[in-house]
């Protein structure tokens, strides 16, 4: 090559004087201004060329003016320059490694901020990798406005839920759609990449954005893109290693052991009717006297249970290559124990990236990923009965002098009402669930470039998943030693492959002050799911554990079942815009669905918006102070298509749910049922959004911020209906109804100060969303929900979604204080159980001492009929404040997170505050108990003239369980320390960073639970906000040390 | 021009794809289309199996309608002072009720896969006589389930074809007499087609000719009482028993007595040495299909061990109480919910009815200390129905004997199969012969004005297998006008078929529930254990104290079905 460079040059030398030619010269630099040696500098369609030197300067004779030079470096954009009558050059090329702050990834193409037209907010990965947190999920709330991150619980490696811009849907799912390098994924899960991976991160809001994924945007878009390696020819070893501590910051208060005591002597001397008789005389039999137990310790049953764990943490990583070929390689291994004991969360993360230059046209970028998680121990959202939470609270601190023969905690061992209450130590550590995933992630993508204006991207993905839940009841728990299957375990394995492509031609031009970007694709998608389950019970002995259930003596029948869909779009986006001053932008979508029928298959969704950019005009120039001022409006229709695959087809199922006995044996005979009512007519669940945005700009944007106000509409609501039952079907997927949030976001980000040595950034937002229900099925103007976490009992409607309310508000009776004395009617000077005319009961036999509510209708007696909506659910609005500093060597890193005017559901003290007649334990309120003395208090008695105070069954919430859940949470402390370079050269070493972070620090709330942020119920978006017998939220501390080399 | 091709090829590529259109039809794999079955026996029998499963669901004959609901008559109450569980048992549901919905819902999915099944069973891949009886049963099933609807809701929407899609939202409700109408010919044509006991085609457990026939008389006598009060209809429910027992392949389980007469005082008692009303329910009990009197039962089974439903709540939730062994596997454990009324235990003694009496109101339970007891005190709680007994004492001389400490008291467990604590294997009656025969006497009565001597004879066929004396001999004055005859079948009724789910439907049509609730007031209140201040007696007041005649001779409709039947109103009061 260098030969053949040298015979070019001595031969061009010879021809110099032949013809009318000239030596022309000149310098190539960045666009930045940074001198760039190595340039290739040739004249077009001839074999004639150089390169620069050391300095950036060339020299190149024999030019014709007729000349075309082309400057070609690798990494920087194609230049061509006609030489004409020049013979001096200053180039400067401008970089294709874009920037990634400045360059937002709008979905099939990237764009730069500042000629956005739609509303699409920008994480910085650095802020979520420096927190301590396991998935990046929980590194997100509070950071970007309109997107409300809240947790189910605190259980380790749950995935939280993340709602962009208020609920669409619901019965359907309101989580984004993610798109990880290029590919859209249903069900990611985020712990299945690394968090020290992701390059951007990048939350598409509004429907201008999200169209271009068509059926699937409506709930918005969150685009990961991952590392690449280093193109320089240097290689970087980055090691992390982090450990953490986690504990829950404060537990329930429970009645102390001699609290306990003496609420158990109120209650024995009430059940007597306060003679003392039977009860009290066991009472003091059993206990003696309670002061005896004055300073006893007792044991405290969530001391029990929950403990200070730890978090083990590496992260190790290589990056290097050259121009030509790079690759980036990364492991992540995750470790983590459950602040509740034998939980846990372990991943693995490896990651490959390659990517290699085929020739200067031509790219290829490749990936493989394979991901482990693993999530153990007992679910404890899950489930009515089996609670351990509920069960360490509940049980008594102390046990009596005189053995009455209960177990531990109080449980009466021969009572079979009692059988769900269970030694929450013992269930705990001999419970044996895993949740264990296997995902393997392939990607490879093509992007060569026709010319400079014309490229294609080719994109092919391939993932497969599997998830193998498992659970072991082992003999010393709940299920092992009162429920039906004696020792037991379970195996559900799922297996999920997604096959897809991705394919975009983009166009890119400019003429004058025109500037032209079009793109067309297409994609396809195909999905199958299997599901494999196989149960045996009654097994001997728990000494295999999980692995060998074989010596069980009951399996139940196996069940399989396997589904799929597909995908199949095409899609268009035109970008155009004059001077920059003036964009305009337009998408249309086209998705063919398999879930769908006949007309319905296909679906279309159109977006235009458009920008002006108010800081290019003059009058705006002129003030001088402002240096951004864009105005955006857009507009556009997405879809929700999460339905089961086969939603529109009438199916009949045959399985174990039916089946029926005949024959002289009752031979069993498996019966046939119509699983779905199929409506040949459902589609889409269509989301038309309006958005108007402002981005504006002080002082060279040292302060900046954004003001959206957006309006979504969601109609053809892919409802699963209550339909009329008559049909033989009581709820069918359909499209009806309509749910509307409007909402504002607020964003400002601040340079308070930007030395050299000292930096401060502050950066605020907030929210505002309001959700309606504007209409449902069929005229229906409410759906009634029973969260269901009441044990037994009768059906009990706690939550509301009605028409002109927002959807899922808790929904229950007034409480009207407790029944005096004065309530009842005395016959001959004695008190009867007979109210007073005008008043009415509760629903039940009531007493002085029992529970009253306020009968709305009048009837006299209370019901449904007596319900109304007693809290909201929808918080007014959350945002997140947060400040970056870099003094010297040292950073920082402070997040505050709030979310505020919304009520929460608190079901443990609905629970936990109503005495009753069982030796359980309970809330300090209990001491409070109705008597005949202490008449002023709100807490119902035991019983008093043998009617039991507590509500009766299908009455029992009201708005004293319903709390204001408002917080502001200390969210995330980071601080970073460089090593000097200078210090650690001579260890070798490019980097050394010592870190200490902390999650979830402190929260102000005046909720009284373990933690505002809960949602258990099992309805979604119809039972939000519910807190019963959760996994408490963990404070995480974490240290840690990173190494360059 | 270079661009074009590329966009051209870029197409060709995605069309390549796409050409075939099929790409995206894809057919369920672990479901089936409705057009894709019965198209053969097999796949017509497990349809058929689809809709029994449904009526041996918790909310029809497996625990709500045949217990809970049924609870508040004279028979009974629902005994739980802490909580009002059964709500319809104690007139204290509303239309958000979920027995309201949850009946309602099942006995309709029923229909709908009744429909679904007269509208695609392929003719033409059946023999004529074969697909006819396939049709009749699930014609049969169709019609019970509307009996079933009309005698809990009076008039009800009526589909008769399978749902499509949403517009079938919207269908008024149809006149009691369209629907019966549609309930007789549905049964009409059952009884043509189906087959009987002793025919090679039948088999046991399902649907017969005899059974139509009697459910259509019973159907009938509802015709002829409230709230219709079509008399005309006593004949045609005479005529459809008729056709049962002219069958011949009905009989009662026989008892076997002999006449004692006592040397000492010379009264004569009549000694039931073979007890034909135990033997018969110990059938249910045990899983054995009585054919000759049990016309049509409802079979459950435990197999939840290998993840199938098909087991019941009978002997649980109105067992005889046992609350030994906390619930575990093995023990027959009975919660004993319902205690049987006063009233009940006066009629038996009234009529010196002790075969009955020691049947159903046998008195007894295991308590958690390994003791057996008697229950004295017919106001406890623990006072429970024997009639559908998980369990019987080993030794009936344990009743009156104190548990050795540390020991347990013996036991035997009469239910076949797996023992689990709220699910058991009995099987239910639905028709069993002696109510055809007493259905008989009724209408009998009813048309003559007088019993026949048929009539009297078929009462006495009932009595006999009872222990019972002749009513001529018993009771004169029974035989002696329409009315007292009648005041006869309503006690013998009661005293035959205490807990087999049939007492409130009769006292609704004969128009005496309201009466006879005062009746069980008073029975209770006038008992002599019964104390005012006793919470638990109180509670066992709530279903007469409840009781609204204007409002609770039928269900209300279910909100969700008045929320989205734009053509249905509720009922007024509701």
């Amino acid at each position: 090559m260098n030969k053949l460079l040298f015979f070019t040059v001595i031969f061009l030398v010879f021809c110099l004087d032949i013809s009318a030619q000239k030596t022309i010269k000149g310098t190539v630099k960045t666009d930045t201004g940074e001198i760039l040696p190595g340039v290739s500098v040739s004249i077009k369609n001839t074999t004639k060329g150089t390169s620069t030197d050391f300095n950036g300067n060339f020299t190149l004779s024999d030019v014709k003016n007729t000349d075309i030079l082309v400057f070609i470096y690798l990494g920087y954009k194609r230049q061509e320059v006609a030489v004409n009558e020049r013979v001096n050059f200053d180039i400067s090329l401008s970089s294709t490694a874009e920037k990634l702050d400045e360059i937002v990834i709008i979905g099939y193409g990237s764009s730069n901020r500042k000629e956005l037209t739609s509303a699409i907010s920008k994480v910085n990965v650095e802020d979520l990798e420096n927190t301590a947190t396991t998935n990046f999920d929980q590194a997100l709330a509070g950071r970007v406005a309109g997107v409300q991150v809240s947790s189910l619980d605190g259980t380790p490696g749950e995935a939280l839920n993340i709602v962009i811009r208020g609920g669409n849907s619901i019965t359907g799912d309101n989580s984004p759609l993610y798109v990880i390098d290029g590919i859209p994924l249903e069900d990611f899960d985020p712990a299945s990449i690394s968090t020290d991976d992701i390059a951007s991160f990048d939350i598409l809001k509004d429907a201008a954005a999200t169209a271009i994924y068509g059926s699937r945007g409506a709930n918005g878009i969150i685009i990961i893109t991952t590392k690449e390696g280093r193109k320089d020819g240097k290689t970087d070893f980055n090691l992390k290693i982090a450990n953490s501590i986690q504990y829950i910051p404060r537990e329930l208060e429970v009645l102390t052991p001699y609290q306990y005591v003496k609420y158990q002597e109120a209650s024995s001397l009430a059940q007597d009717n306060y003679s003392p008789a039977d009860r009290t005389n066991g009472f003091y039999n059993t206990w003696g006297d309670p002061e005896l137990y004055r300073n006893v310790e007792g044991v405290n049953w969530q001391d029990e249970i929950f403990r200070i764990s730890t978090i083990d943490q590496y992260n190790l990583s290589v990056s290097g290559g050259s121009e030509k070929t790079s690759f980036y390689l990364s492991s992540e291994l995750l470790d983590q124990e459950g602040t509740l004991i034998n939980t846990g969360f372990k991943k693995i993360n490896n990651n490959l990236r390659l990517n290699h230059q085929i020739s200067d046209k031509t790219k290829l970028r490749a990936q493989l990923q394979y991901s482990y998680s693993n999530r153990t121990g007992i679910r404890i959202a899950d489930g009515t009965f089996n609670r351990v939470v509920r069960d360490a609270i509940i049980f008594r601190p102390v046990t009596p002098i005189n053995d009455d023969g209960l177990l531990p905690g109080g449980v009466d061992p021969n009572d079979a009402n009692e059988r769900f209450f269970f030694d929450p130590v013992k269930n705990l550590n001999n419970t044996d669930r895993q949740d264990q995933r296997d995902l393997i992630r392939g990607n490879i993508n093509i992007i060569h470039d026709f010319s400079d204006k014309l490229s294609l991207n080719s994109t092919t993905n391939y993932q497969v998943e599997t998830r193998k839940q498992s659970i072991f009841f082992g003999a010393d728990t709940q299920q092992g030693t009162r429920g039906q299957n004696g020792i037991s375990g379970s195996i559900t394995q799922r297996r999920f492959q997604t096959l897809s492509t991705s394919n975009t031609l983009q166009y890119d031009t400019k003429f004058k002050k025109h500037k032209i970007k079009g793109l067309i694709g297409f994609e396809l998608q195909d999905r199958t799911e299997t599901l494999t389950d196989l149960q045996n019970s009654l097994l001997p002995t728990d000494i295999f554990g999980i692995d060998n259930l074989g010596i069980g003596t009951t399996p139940s029948i196996p069940d399989t079942n396997a589904t799929g869909n597909r995908l199949f779009s095409y899609f268009s986006r035109l970008e155009y815009s004059y001077n920059y001053r003036y964009y305009f932008k337009l998408i249309v979508r086209a998705d063919g669905s398999s879930k769908f029928l006949g007309d319905n298959r296909w679906g279309y969704f159109p977006a235009i918006s458009s920008a002006w950019r108010l800081d290019k005009e003059e009058f705006i120039k002129d003030l001088g102070y402002i240096s951004t001022a864009k105005l955006r409006v857009g507009w556009g229709i997405t879809g929700n298509n999460r339905v089961g695959d086969f939603a529109s087809q009438t199916q009949l199922a045959i399985g174990s749910a039916s089946g029926y006995l005949w024959g002289s044996g009752e031979n069993f005979v498996p019966g046939a049922f119509l699983s779905n009512l199929g409506d040949p007519n459902l589609k889409w669940e269509t989301t038309s959004q309006l958005n108007i945005g402002f981005d504006f700009g002080f002082l060279r944007d040292r302060f900046d911020g954004t003001i959206d106000f957006y309006q979504k509409n969601t109609s053809d609501l892919l409802l699963n209906a209550d339909v009329a039952p008559h049909t033989g079907f009581s709820r069918v997927l359909q499209n009806v109804g309509e749910v509307r949030n409007t909402g504002l976001e607020f964003t400002v980000n601040s340079k308070n100060i930007n030395k050299e040595k000292f930096k401060w950034q502050s950066s605020f937002n907030i929210s505002f969303n309001r959700n309606e229900t504007i209409a449902l099925n069929n005229g229906q103007t409410e759906i009634l929900t029973d969260p269901g976490w009441q044990p037994g009992g009768a059906t009990e409607f706690q939550y509301i979604t009605r028409v002109g309310q927002p959807v899922g508000m808790i929904y229950g009776l007034r409480f009207d204080g407790i029944y005096q004395p004065d309530d009842f009617v005395f016959t001959n000077g004695i008190q009867t159980t007979t109210l007073k005319p005008g008043i009415p009961d509760n629903g039940a036999t009531v007493a002085p001492g029992s529970i009253k509510y306020i009968d709305q209708n009048g009837d006299g007696t209370i019901n449904e009929e007596d319900r109304v909506i007693i809290g909201n659910t929808q918080a007014a609005h959350f945002g997140g404040f947060s400040n970056s500093f870099n003094v010297g060597n040292f950073d920082a890193q402070i997040l505050f997170q709030w979310s505020a005017g919304f009520d929460i559901l608190n079901a443990n003290r609905a629970e936990f505050t109503v005495p009753g007649a069982r030796v359980f334990s309970g809330f300090p309120e209990l001491l409070n108990a109705w008597t005949p003395t202490n008449t002023n208090t709100d807490v119902n008695t035991v019983v008093y003239e043998n009617i039991f105070g507590g509500p009766p069954d299908g009455n029992t919430l009201d708005n004293r369980y319903i709390e204001d859940g408002s917080y502001l949470r200390l969210s995330t402390i980071a601080l970073g320390f460089n090593v000097p370079k200078e210090k650690i050269k001579v260890l070798g070493l490019k980097k050394l960073r010592l870190f200490l972070q902390a999650q979830n620090i402190y929260t102000w709330t005046k909720y009284s639970g373990y933690n505002p942020d809960v949602s258990v119920g099992r309805f979604g978006a119809l039972t939000p906000n519910l807190d019963w017998s959760a996994y408490p939220q963990s404070v995480t501390i974490l240290a840690g040390v990173n190494i360059s080399l | 021009m270079k661009t074009y091709k590329i966009i051209f090829f870029f197409f060709s590529i995605s069309l390549f794809f796409t050409g075939c259109k099929e790409y995206l039809d894809l057919e369920p794999n672990s479901t089936i289309g409705v057009n894709d079955f019965y198209s053969n026996k097999t796949e017509a029998e497990i349809a058929l199996s689809g809709i029994y499963s449904i009526f041996a669901n918790d909310a029809v004959y497996g625990r709500d309608m045949s217990i809970a609901m049924e609870a508040g008559t004279d028979e009974g109450y629902y005994n739980r002072r802490f909580n009002e569980n059964w709500t319809v048992g104690l007139y204290r549901h509303t239309s958000a009720d979920s027995y309201v919905f949850d009946l309602w819902t099942n006995l309709y999915e029923a229909i709908n896969l009744s429909n679904l099944f007269n509208e695609k069973l392929q003719k033409d891949a059946f023999e004529e006589a074969e697909y006819n009886r396939l049709l009749a049963e699930a014609l049969f099933l169709r019609a019970h389930a509307y009996a079933l609807l009309v005698n809990w809701y009076e008039e009800v929407p009526m589909p008769l074809t399978s749902t499509q899609d949403q517009s079938a939202n919207n269908l008024a409700v149809s006149s009691l007499e369209i629907v019966y109408e549609q309930i007789i010919k549905d049964f009409t044509f059952a009884s043509e087609h189906l087959v009987n006991v002793g025919d090679p085609n039948y088999v046991q457990g399902r649907a017969t000719k005899t059974a139509a026939q009697g459910l259509l008389a019973r159907v009938y006598l509802k015709m002829a009482g409230f709230p219709l009060n079509d008399k005309t209809k006593f004949a045609l429910a005479k005529l459809e028993c008729e056709k049962v027992i002219n069958s011949g392949v009905h009989s009662l389980n026989l008892s076997t007595s002999s006449t004692i007469t006592d040397p000492a005082t010379n009264d004569t008692r009549i000694v039931v040495t073979v007890d034909g009303y135990r033997n018969h329910f110990l059938n249910y009990i045990k899983g054995t299909y009585d054919i000759n009197e049990s016309i049509f039962e409802i079979s459950f089974k435990y197999l939840r061990d290998q993840g199938l439903f098909t087991d019941g709540r009978i002997g649980e939730a109105n067992g005889l109480n046992f609350n030994f062994g906390g619930g575990q596997p093995g023990f027959p454990f009975a919660f004993a919910g319902y205690s049987p009324s006063p009233l009940l235990e006066n009629s038996y003694e009234t009529a010196n009815d002790s075969i009955r009496k020691t049947w159903n109101l046998p008195a007894f339970e295991y308590r958690n200390d390994g003791n057996i007891r008697r229950v004295e005190n017919e106001l406890s709680p623990n006072f429970a129905p024997g009639k559908f007994r998980r369990w019987e004492p080993a030794d009936l001389a344990d009743l009156d004997r104190d548990v050795v400490p540390g020991s347990q008291q013996a036991y035997v467990i009469l239910e076949q199969g797996p023992i689990f604590k709220n699910f058991t294997n009995i099987n239910f009656p639905v028709l069993r012969y002696s109510d055809v025969l007493l259905m008989y006497a009724e209408a009998d009565n009813e048309v003559n004005g007088m019993p026949s001597s048929l009539a009297v004879q078929y009462l006495n066929n009932v009595r006999n297998r009872a222990g019972l004396e002749p009513i001529g001999i018993a009771k004169p004055s029974a035989i002696a006008s329409k009315e007292n005859f009648f005041k006869e079948i309503v006690e013998e009724r009661f005293r035959e078929f205490a807990f087999e789910a049939l007492r409130k439907h009769d006292l609704i049509r004969w128009g005496l529930l309201g009466e006879r609730l005062k009746l069980l007031e008073q029975s209770i209140i006038g008992h002599p254990n019964y104390s005012p201040t006793n919470a638990n007696h109180d509670a066992f007041l709530k279903a007469s104290r409840f009781f609204d005649p204007s409002k609770h001779l039928s269900l209300p409709y279910p909100l969700q079905e008045v929320q989205l039947n734009n053509a249905l109103e509720q009922k007024p009061n509701w």
